[in-house]
């Protein structure tokens, strides 16, 4: 199916999201929207699949005029969205999953519809067992589902937004594989919206990119790296060399010997490990395979039913949290706004809660330190700022200004989640900083990019079991992306 | 006679359960939607006032019991709006519309303490009534211990059984997923507190028209609460809740008798909520999770099935539509 | 299940409040006058019989004031509890459980017996039973993962039952289920003897508010209550002892309800005894001033006081036919309007904003 946009604009008070955007995009080909965080590639998409309407423009599909107020009614024009967290419902089975929203009588007709599934399924060479609960699912296998809900719906085009994001190098190629079918020989558009360069050079036939609400460019595959690159950004990125790490085997943080922990989905089993003092660790894994169980019990946030963990000299193993971050440790979740800042205090209330002060608290004081903080950590708000009034960059970087200057471990979930390019490269250049005072990272982040790049060892998790890579520069992302698939 | 007094006892805690099963059912649609409507104490009070007085100067038990629906329903969509049109936490209006209604019950009520109500209508059904034990306690009953037993069943298939109830399991699990699929999620969550106000209105109205005929609030206060508990001792299944109805039912019956044995009527009287803290922590304690590891693992899905508690995660929560202003 | 969202800027806070308090107390009114005109009452009538009730005479305004007392130390724990994002509406079995601790001492208590001893000794036992069924309600929360509301409500329940047990049982003195008067000695003093008030009650709630107000405004734990109250998880993150918190601030809180139990039986203005039902719905009344004032703790005095207005100008009403029940009913529907209210300016103010 043919789609063009036709001077889509969306403006959000002052800012235009989409600046009178316009393209065509030819059914039987895959295209990738690029654009750096704020480019407007979501609103674009969202304005493409329903969830919002465009403040002027038009959608054209085949070349009739079309407008649609909700996602539900963009399905029933042939446009199908595939959400980077799949919009499923994790409580229902698969075969519910896939039926929910289906057009129909009161009463279900489940055997047809397990019928379309499995052959749906078997088609992509995807297998979904009708019956399993979706919270046990993969991110991968919840893609799948929804990509086989998505076609059996009708999509005739489909948008899919960051979708490599936490899965395996063989649930990818299984995906690939199927788009391309999907798109050359049934004659599907696809649209992949991300910011991985490499996916998008192995997928895609045609790039567009978006900076700051408009069309920058489109250009067919291949096409070379630092130009695209270039268009994304207006101007060249380089990548500062970094200091490779020196071993000192005398100081060592963190000891973990023989660790087990239960968990809601895998266990972690018997997995020792020793971090020496300014090394930087990086844990690979898809979602649930114990490398976020293992960052908590390291934090004091879960506790084993085996092993000890050791911080230098002193066993902490049935310490709480709280206890441990007495010693030095500090743990920072992905969730900032879920679980890392709190919603409705000002920046100076987080400076003052987290400051370790008497009973009373002196504004004045704790006033000064943030605007000293703020300055430090370049954070555009005031100290009187509401925290959700930030960006998430800006969110991020509060978040490590209230860090204990002097740590001995730092725990990190996901640091760079939702950030851009720019903003993430920041933040690693603080927390790289923090190695010179002997301060140990330990990460976990679902792009391997990131773990390879900023990593002196690699954990690779799988089931409940982890792997010990010393040499990440002996690792390619292919195949780092085959092991957290258990290869 | 031994035997005959155990079904008519079998028979009595139906029936005492019924006005339980109509509200804690109607809880659980509305808690299935993701709202919270908290009053239940109150407004099965103001629904049971309404439904006798209706009756009462109407001499007609349908127009009572209409009333009472009304009554209930209103309650529970003024839950809704404010929190779906005013951002108000359900809770607090909950909360506060369980004090407002039980006064304005007992205010309202004054005049109407100790009028004789009407008779309760019994209805035998003819066939099953003659089917050995399960006839003199399922099927001697009265309109609203049927109407309870519909309920029970229809929440089932509802839930589990038709397209809508699987939109329903939807909408308090994560209603982006709702509206993503076509659903209206506040349209949903609107009908259902309704639906739901509507049960706790006849559940009201089987207090004041059918258990004890006439207007006395001391015998309805507190169960709203109790009904409340049971939505999360049933863990929000209706076949469940219904069970948890008739083991509360079956253990009042139980202290009553007690009571003939001389034992403080006080004491006996504060066991039911004793009885909830206990069913309340077996179920979403950490205590299941203790006797899951115990357990082989064969058991551990009928376990959870029985006795886990898992809320539906939007429980409570405001859902906006992205671009829908 | 969030709280009730609160502004911590003082001076909108205030404006917030008239705005909403005026159109929200009109309407109160106006549909409590309907309701009067359709039982045949005559609304004016009511008003003038109501205000002269409660403020008519000296004794009256200081029933007033001491009524007020009891809830403002209701109100004043609850806004702890509030703040710290915790439904304590466990605070009516906390105020009995001060009542019924506080009579284990002043049964005791003889004519000889010394007031400098006997008092303090009720205060201290009151408070430690408030605590204990506090204790209770957050420890079946922090532990067994049960909502402070359920659990709450079972314990008032269970409170209330306890109460009757005793009053028809060990502690009961003639045929009704009550204790014996109390003798003088365990009774707070009166300032004269023609008016209720006492100034050892008045400096108990003071301090109790006091001790309160600065908590929240100017100490760390305050801010770290603040911090959990709108995000538990996150405060957890950023280092407040969540857990520990939640227990002691539900602990202060049923301190101060039994300090207000205390008062319902030793404070001049009740009766000097144990009799059942003795909190009658007055924790539930602090629950409806903090919602009502929206957890800002300046404007917790000025409504416990116009709260305690009701209770005594609708006794009044009486000699009118009208239900002292009225009051109730007044209390909670301002309370919803008043949150409706707030909901529909916020709503105005967005779509204006938009638009």
């Amino acid at each position: 199916m043919r789609v063009e946009l036709d001077q889509i604009t969306k403006i959000f008070g002052k800012l235009r999201a989409n600046n009178a955007i316009s393209m065509t995009l030819e059914g039987g080909r895959i295209y990738a929207i690029l654009g750096e965080n704020g480019a407007g590639k979501s609103t674009l998409m969202k304005i493409l699949s329903g969830y919002q309407p465009p403040d002027s423009g038009r959608i054209l599909l085949d070349g009739t005029p079309v407008s649609f107020s909700t996602p539900a009614d963009a399905l029933n024009f042939g446009i199908g969205m595939l959400h980077q967290d799949p919009l499923d419902v994790p409580s229902l089975t698969v075969l519910e999953n896939f039926m929910l929203g289906e057009p129909g009588g009161l009463l279900p007709r489940r055997k047809a519809a397990r019928e379309t599934l499995i052959a749906f399924a078997e088609r992509f060479g995807f297998t979904l067992r009708p019956d399993a609960y979706v919270d046990g699912l993969t991110i991968g296998e919840r893609q799948q589902l929804e990509i086989v809900r998505l076609l059996s719906r009708g999509a005739q085009v489909l948008i899919l937004d960051e979708p490599t994001t936490g899965i395996s190098a063989d649930q990818k190629a299984a995906l690939f594989g199927s788009l391309q079918r999907l798109a050359h020989t049934g004659g599907l558009t696809v649209i992949l919206v991300s910011h991985k360069l490499e996916d998008v050079e192995v997928l895609c036939d045609e790039v567009v990119v978006l900076r700051q609400g408009q069309v920058v460019g489109q250009v067919m595959m291949p096409y070379p790296t630092d130009q695209l690159v270039t268009l994304m950004f207006g101007k060249a990125l380089d990548r500062t060399p970094r200091q490779p790490f020196e071993r000192q085997a005398q100081t060592k943080v963190l000891h973990v010997k023989a660790l087990t922990v239960p968990d809601s989905r895998v266990a972690l089993v018997d997995i020792s490990l020793e971090v020496e003092a300014g090394e930087v660790i990086g844990m690979a894994g898809l979602d649930g395979s114990g490398q976020n169980a293992f960052l908590r019990a390291c934090a004091g946030l879960q506790f084993g039913t085996a092993g000890e963990i050791r911080l230098a000299d002193t066993d902490v193993t049935r310490w709480n949290y709280h206890d441990r971050a007495q010693l030095g440790v500090a743990y920072a979740p992905a969730g900032r706004l879920e679980e890392g800042l709190v919603t409705g205090l000002t920046l100076t209330e987080h400076v003052a809660l987290t400051s370790p002060a008497g009973r009373r608290v002196n504004w004045k004081t704790a006033t000064q330190e943030t605007k000293a903080r703020i300055a430090h950590y370049s954070i555009r708000g005031q100290p009187d700022s509401q925290i959700e009034t930030l960006s998430g960059g800006n969110q991020q970087r509060t978040l490590l200004s209230l860090l204990p200057s002097t740590l001995k471990l730092l725990l990190l979930e996901n640091p760079t989640r939702g950030l851009d390019v720019e903003s993430a490269r920041w933040v690693w250049q603080q927390l790289l900083e923090r190695r010179a005072t002997g301060t140990a990272i330990l990460f976990t982040s679902p792009d391997l990019d990131e773990i390879v790049e900023y990593s002196d060892r690699i954990i690779v998790f799988f089931g409940g079991k982890a792997r010990m890579l010393n040499d990440p520069s002996q690792t390619s992302l292919t195949e780092l992306g085959q092991m957290i698939g258990g290869k | 006679m031994a035997d005959d007094t155990l079904i008519n006892t079998l028979a009595g805690i139906v029936r005492s359960g019924a006005p339980l099963i109509l509200a804690a059912t109607g809880e659980t649609f509305t808690e299935r939607a993701g709202v919270v409507n908290l009053s239940l104490d109150g407004s099965l009070m103001l629904a049971g006032l309404a439904g006798f007085v209706i009756a009462f100067n109407t001499q007609s038990l349908i127009l009572g019991t209409a009333a009472a629906i009304v009554v209930g329903a209103t309650i529970a969509l003024i839950v809704a709006a404010s929190s779906i049109e005013l951002k108000q936490s359900q809770v607090a209006v909950g909360f506060i519309l369980t004090l407002l209604c039980r006064d304005l019950a007992i205010f309202l009520g004054t005049s109407y303490r100790g009028k004789a109500g009407l008779p309760a209508p019994h209805l035998d059904i003819p066939l099953l009534r003659d089917i050995p034990i399960a006839g003199p306690i399922l099927f001697q009953q009265d309109v609203f211990t049927y109407l309870s037993f519909a309920v029970i069943i229809f929440a089932w298939f509802w839930i589990y059984r038709t397209r809508p109830g699987l939109i329903l399991r939807s909408v308090g699990e994560r209603p982006p997923t709702t509206f993503a699929r076509g659903g209206n999620v506040n349209r949903l969550r609107y009908l259902y507190t309704a639906l739901g106000g509507a049960l706790v209105g006849l559940a009201g109205a089987t207090y004041t028209l059918n258990i004890a005929p006439g207007w006395n609030d001391s015998a309805i206060i507190g169960n709203g609460w109790i009904a409340l508990a049971i939505v999360i001792f049933g863990g929000w299944y209706p076949v469940r809740v219904a069970f948890g109805v008739y083991l509360v039912a079956g253990l009042r019956t139980l202290a009553s008798g007690l009571q003939a044995n001389g034992i403080p009527i006080a004491l006996l009287n504060a066991i039911p909520w004793l009885l909830m803290i206990v069913t309340l922590l077996a179920v979403s304690g950490p205590y299941l999770d203790r006797l899951l590891k115990i357990l082989p693992s064969r058991l551990h899905p009928l376990v959870r099935t029985l006795l886990r508690a898992r809320p539906p995660a939007a429980l409570g929560t405001i859902f906006e539509q992205e671009g829908q202003k | 299940m969030d709280v009730v969202r609160r502004s911590d800027n003082r001076f909108t806070g205030l404006i917030r409040l008239a705005v909403t308090l005026g159109p929200a107390l009109l309407i109160v009114v106006v549909a409590l006058a309907l309701i009067l005109l359709a039982i045949n009452k005559d609304p004016v009538t009511a008003v003038l019989q109501f205000i002269d009730g409660a403020l008519g005479t000296d004794q009256r305004r200081s029933d007033v004031l001491m009524i007020a007392l009891p809830v403002l130390l209701c109100s004043s724990g609850l806004l702890l509890t509030f703040t710290a994002g915790l439904w304590n509406i466990g605070i009516e079995g906390q105020v009995a459980m001060g009542a019924i601790f506080a009579t284990g001492i002043a049964r005791l208590v003889t004519v000889n017996t010394s007031s400098w001893l006997a008092i303090p000794a009720e205060l201290a036992l009151a408070m430690l039973g408030g605590a204990l069924w506090a204790l209770l309600a957050a420890l079946l929360k922090t532990r067994g993962n049960v909502n402070e509301i359920f659990g709450g409500v079972a314990l008032n329940f269970i409170a209330g039952n306890i109460l009757l047990f005793l009053l028809n049982g060990p502690w009961q003195a003639g045929n009704y289920p009550q204790t014996a008067p109390f003798e003088a000695p365990a009774l707070l003093p009166r300032l004269t003897p023609s008016l209720s008030l006492s100034l050892p009650a008045l400096a108990i709630a003071a301090t109790g508010f006091l001790a309160v107000f600065f908590i929240l405004r100017g100490t760390h734990w305050g801010l770290q209550l603040r911090a959990m109250g709108r995000n538990a998880r996150s405060a957890f993150m950023l280092g407040v002892r969540t857990e520990r918190n939640m227990l002691l601030s539900m602990a202060l809180c049923g301190m101060l309800a039994g300090l207000a139990g205390a008062l319902l039986v030793i404070s001049p203005i009740s009766r000097g005894k144990l009799v059942p039902n003795i909190s009658g719905g007055l924790g539930f009344l602090g629950v409806l001033v903090v919602l009502l004032v929206n957890v800002l703790p300046t404007w917790v005095p000025f409504v416990a006081l116009f709260f305690a207005i009701i209770p005594i100008g609708t006794l009044k009403l009486q000699n009118l036919g009208i239900d002292p029940s009225l009051g109730n009913v007044f209390q909670s529907a301002l309370v919803l309007a008043v949150l409706l209210a707030n909901g529909f300016r916020t709503r105005l103010s967005r779509t204006s904003r938009e638009s």
